[in-house]
């Protein structure tokens, strides 16, 4: 990449809200996501200028919520589960 | 937390290691688990028979995982690509397609999700395997301003060599963990040829033929199959297909100064993401993917439902105060 490829690189990146893009348009992630959707641009072109430090904490809460509704319409989308138990656990790591 | 016993002591609740095993030997599926890429590699199979040929394929991935992406391991080839100063490196096949999925997903989300956050993150401390950094220590004196930026990496995969500028140190924990997910499920489910599910840390990926019922995944805060099986706000969902992954401020953090910090940095400040969501999991046709969306919900904030629903995703985001939020076909759960 020479300079002024560079220059206009991140020149598009500075421009980048309310960009859109194709999923296909990207070749790895479209061959990733194996269909075509919009990823519409958050990247805003001001630099946050407060420094911040997130304070969260985990708090239980003893409502079990394992029951619900099926809206599945789509392939990857999840089901809600009436096995009574799980096999996996996603969360941070 | 504990549950009382008729005998009035207190017994130590279950673990999600001894329910999900429970619950995988009374379904007729084969787990095991073990440490890996700093965090805990899951592997479930359909065929309990076939569960250390599935294992074998999965360590072996990893293993070209670790010596390919990881930040800590001192030959590894993302080590020398950040000591090069500037340099044209050479670079595996398996590094390059770590690398393009990692570009794939900036130029995705547009710079939300960005590998050249690595000098942010060791200026916060993380500059060690987490298991060594120290939960607690001084005020740290940060730079607050936009990460150099995934444009400024040129991977040339023809040629098999990348070049990075000198002082832009790269990252690749946003994708690197997903795709590994995705390699180890495939190579698992080639050489068993039964279904799979591989989990690195929650990054869940299942391949093959999945049980009757689906895979049922407990969603929640923490990954980590030491905790209690119940620890508070989760769901249970069932994944038929693809992959799942949840990205949480709640882990991988730590303090300085009297305020805690966490792993996932904002590329447009280059400090941790202040807001409002705690936990993001989404839903997608491959793990790196799924891995890439729910970083990028964190750090997008308010924003992120609309950016989710924009892209097709299903998702569930919880914020701050326990509210839960979801987006696409993820279940409602009922409370």
């Amino acid at each position: 990449m020479d300079e002024h490829t560079r220059s206009d690189a991140i020149e598009r990146r500075n421009r980048g809200i309310g960009q859109v893009r194709t999923l296909t348009a990207v070749a790895g992630v479209g061959a990733l996501v194996g269909t075509a959707a919009l990823a519409v641009g958050l990247m805003s072109a001001a630099a946050t200028t407060t420094a911040t430090a997130t304070t969260t904490e985990t708090a239980a809460d003893d409502q079990a919520s394992t029951t619900s509704t099926t809206t599945s319409g789509l392939s990857t989308a999840p089901s809600v589960s009436t096995a009574g138990g799980s096999v996996a656990t996603s969360g941070g790591s | 937390m504990g549950t009382v016993a008729s005998a009035g002591t207190v017994a130590s609740a279950p673990s999600r290691r001894s329910e999900h095993e429970r619950f995988a030997a009374a379904a007729g599926l084969g787990t095991c688990d073990w440490p890996a890429l700093g965090t805990t590699a899951q592997l479930v199979v359909t065929d309990p028979a076939r569960l250390d040929d599935a294992r074998s394929a999965v360590v072996d991935v990893l293993s070209q995982i670790d010596r390919a992406a990881s930040r800590f391991r001192p030959n590894s080839e993302l080590a020398g690509l950040n000591a090069a100063e500037g340099a044209w490196v050479p670079v595996s096949d398996l590094f390059a397609l770590a690398l393009r999925t990692a570009l794939d997903a900036a130029a995705w989300t547009t710079g939300l999700v960005d590998p050249t956050i690595g000098t942010a993150l060791v200026r916060h401390g993380y500059d060690r395997t987490f298991a060594a950094v120290d939960a607690d220590g001084p005020a740290l004196r940060v730079r607050v301003g936009q990460v150099p930026g995934w444009e400024q990496i040129e991977l040339d995969e023809a040629a098999g060599r990348v070049r990075v500028p000198a002082g832009t140190l790269v990252d690749l924990g946003a994708t690197a963990k997903g795709l590994a997910a995705d390699l180890c499920a495939a190579a698992a489910a080639d050489a068993t040829g039964c279904g799979v599910l591989v989990s690195l840390g929650g990054d869940i990926r299942v391949e093959g033929v999945a049980p009757v019922s689906g895979w049922p995944v407990t969603v929640t805060d923490r990954s980590s199959l030491d905790l209690v099986s119940d620890d508070g706000l989760s769901q249970v969902v069932t994944l038929d297909a693809g992959g799942l992954a949840t990205s949480s401020t709640g882990a991988r953090r730590w303090r300085r100064g009297g305020s805690t910090v966490h792993h996932l940095i904002d590329p447009r400040s280059g400090i941790p993401a202040a807001g409002p969501w705690r936990t993001a999991t989404v839903t997608a046709s491959s793990c790196a993917l799924a891995n890439a969306a729910s970083t990028a919900a964190i750090i997008a904030g308010t924003a992120a439902p609309g950016w989710l629903a924009a892209n097709g995703m299903h998702a569930r985001l919880v914020d701050d105060e326990d509210n839960v939020t979801y987006v696409g076909a993820w279940p409602v759960a009922q409370r």
